[in-house]
């Protein structure tokens, strides 16, 4: 019997149009999610008054923001001069730096993380919830920087205030009700070695960096270099909460 | 033997590469959709919404008092009385957010029984504030914005901290804000309830019409950060 010669291409090609077949069903499987989400008009009514809210949430925050300086301001002018005013200036000045809704600069630790895009890249197949940064990672890292005595902390230009939640709604990371997008950078005022020692002992962030997501750190090294901290624009809900000795006057 | 390079060799290489790009691309798409907003399920997206709705309407409520308190100022900052008045309102609000003054209120009561990690008390936390909370204290603890969780080892035992202050068992946390809400944030199906309790960690919550949080006197004045100059 005649023995049959496979070309040497042949396997080549059985090894090419098995890759297009898998690509081609991820394809599709996308291509049937896009076009479920964007064809129920539900989600695109949805997405369509969360863009809107976000848009005037931001505004509201930019005029609130305005409101606090301008009256600041008034405040720090008509109070020279007069003792009692300008102690209680004083106090209330105090008062609103530990609330975080005033800017804050001074030396500390500057962290970058960003999604494993590149370990992605080389495992197509392995799950994606695996190489991308969760909120629980940025809760924990801002954790470890209180606990070295952190006195202001950002997230992508997100002020962390007392009442501030980290959280996920799906695959979206929220602080103050505001979407991030990665990479995410958090700076944080304090003494800089303490907060280097907090980062670089981090069970979170050896984690990350031990399973190849790209992140770094960076304190500031010289005087010059100061970290600065966004206002907190949002407001306090202090709906239910009142003060105990208000009562008993 | 000599290796000559065949027509097919290069067909190959050219089909790899233009594969290689049109794998990376699609990861790439598949990537960005999925943290993109038509990618989320209705609830989620819906979660969103209402988080946002609440959002613009205490910033709208922080903004009306706000405008009326640049009135004030601008027009009445003759009459030291009404401006004292003024500022001392504002001074006593923030006292109460920053945990420098007592407060109370209506709420919920959390007794944990089992052992909580750190990181299960800093979800828990965040997950009261995500809810509403106004203001919460872990045993007699205050937490305020540099509150920091972490453990210590005491008496061969070791112990949960905030701010290096030991909580001792049985811990109880308890947070001022809309106590259904709160409980619910806690206890919804395959919330952080539910998760604990597989590590036989249970949450005991009570509704509670009034609690009195203590204020965190002697709060560290800050030394590195500074408000910049204008």
């Amino acid at each position: 019997m005649k023995q049959i010669r496979l070309p040497h291409w042949l396997p080549w090609l059985t090894f090419i149009f098995i890759l297009m077949g898998l690509f081609l069903v991820q394809e599709l499987r996308i291509q049937s999610a896009i076009s479920a989400a964007s064809t129920d008009p539900k989600t695109e009514v949805l997405i369509s008054l969360i863009t809107n809210l976000e848009s005037e949430t931001a505004a509201l925050e930019e005029r609130l923001a305005t409101l606090r300086q301008e009256t600041e301001t008034i405040i720090s002018q008509s109070t020279t001069g007069e003792s009692q005013l300008t102690d209680l200036q004083n106090q209330l000045t105090q008062q609103q730096i530990r609330a975080g809704i005033t800017a804050l600069e001074g030396p500390g630790i500057t962290i970058s993380l960003d999604d494993n895009n590149a370990g992605l890249n080389n495992a197509p197949a392995d799950d994606p919830n695996r190489y991308v940064i969760h909120y629980e990672n940025l809760l924990y890292i801002v954790n470890d920087l209180r606990n070295a005595g952190a006195e202001g902390i950002s997230i992508n230009g997100q002020r962390i205030v007392v009442s501030s939640e980290i959280r996920c709604v799906g695959n979206v990371i929220l602080v103050n009700t505001t979407r991030l997008a990665p990479p995410y950078e958090i700076l944080a005022i304090g003494d800089p070695q303490e907060l280097e020692d907090a980062i670089s002992t981090s069970t979170t962030y050896q984690q990350l960096a031990l399973t190849g997501f790209p992140v770094s750190y960076k304190t500031t090294s010289s005087r010059s270099h100061k970290i600065s901290l966004p206002a907190y624009t949002g407001s306090f809900s202090t709906k239910i909460l009142t003060s105990d000795s208000q009562e008993e006057v | 033997m000599k290796k000559y390079i065949h027509g097919w060799h290069i067909y190959l290489a050219v089909t790899f590469v233009l594969l290689g790009i049109l794998i990376s691309t699609q990861i790439q798409t598949q990537h960005r959709l999925m943290s993109d907003l038509s990618m989320q399920t209705t609830s989620d997206l819906s979660i969103m919404l209402k988080n946002l709705t609440d959002k613009r309407w205490q910033l709208s409520e922080a903004i009306d008092e706000a405008e009326d308190n640049l009135i004030t100022y601008q027009n009445d900052y003759q009459n030291d009385a009404e401006l004292i008045d003024r500022i001392n309102n504002e001074l006593n609000r923030l006292q109460l957010i920053n945990g420098t003054a007592k407060v109370h209120g209506s709420g919920i009561q959390i007794t944990v029984s089992g052992n909580m990690l750190a990181s299960d008390l800093i979800v828990i936390l965040n997950e009261l504030w995500a809810a509403g909370a106004e203001a919460v204290a872990v045993n007699d603890y205050r937490i305020t914005a540099t509150t920091g969780i972490n453990y210590v080892d005491a008496q061969n035992k070791t112990y949960l901290t905030c701010d290096g202050a030991i909580i001792q068992d049985p811990i109880k946390i308890r947070a001022i804000g809309n106590s259904k809400i709160l409980e619910k944030s806690l206890t919804m199906p395959g919330g952080i309830a539910d998760n604990l309790s597989l590590y036989q960690v249970y949450l005991h919550i009570t509704l509670q019409d009034d609690i009195t949080l203590e204020s965190l006197p002697n709060q560290p004045q800050l030394r590195y950060g500074k408000v910049p100059e204008k």
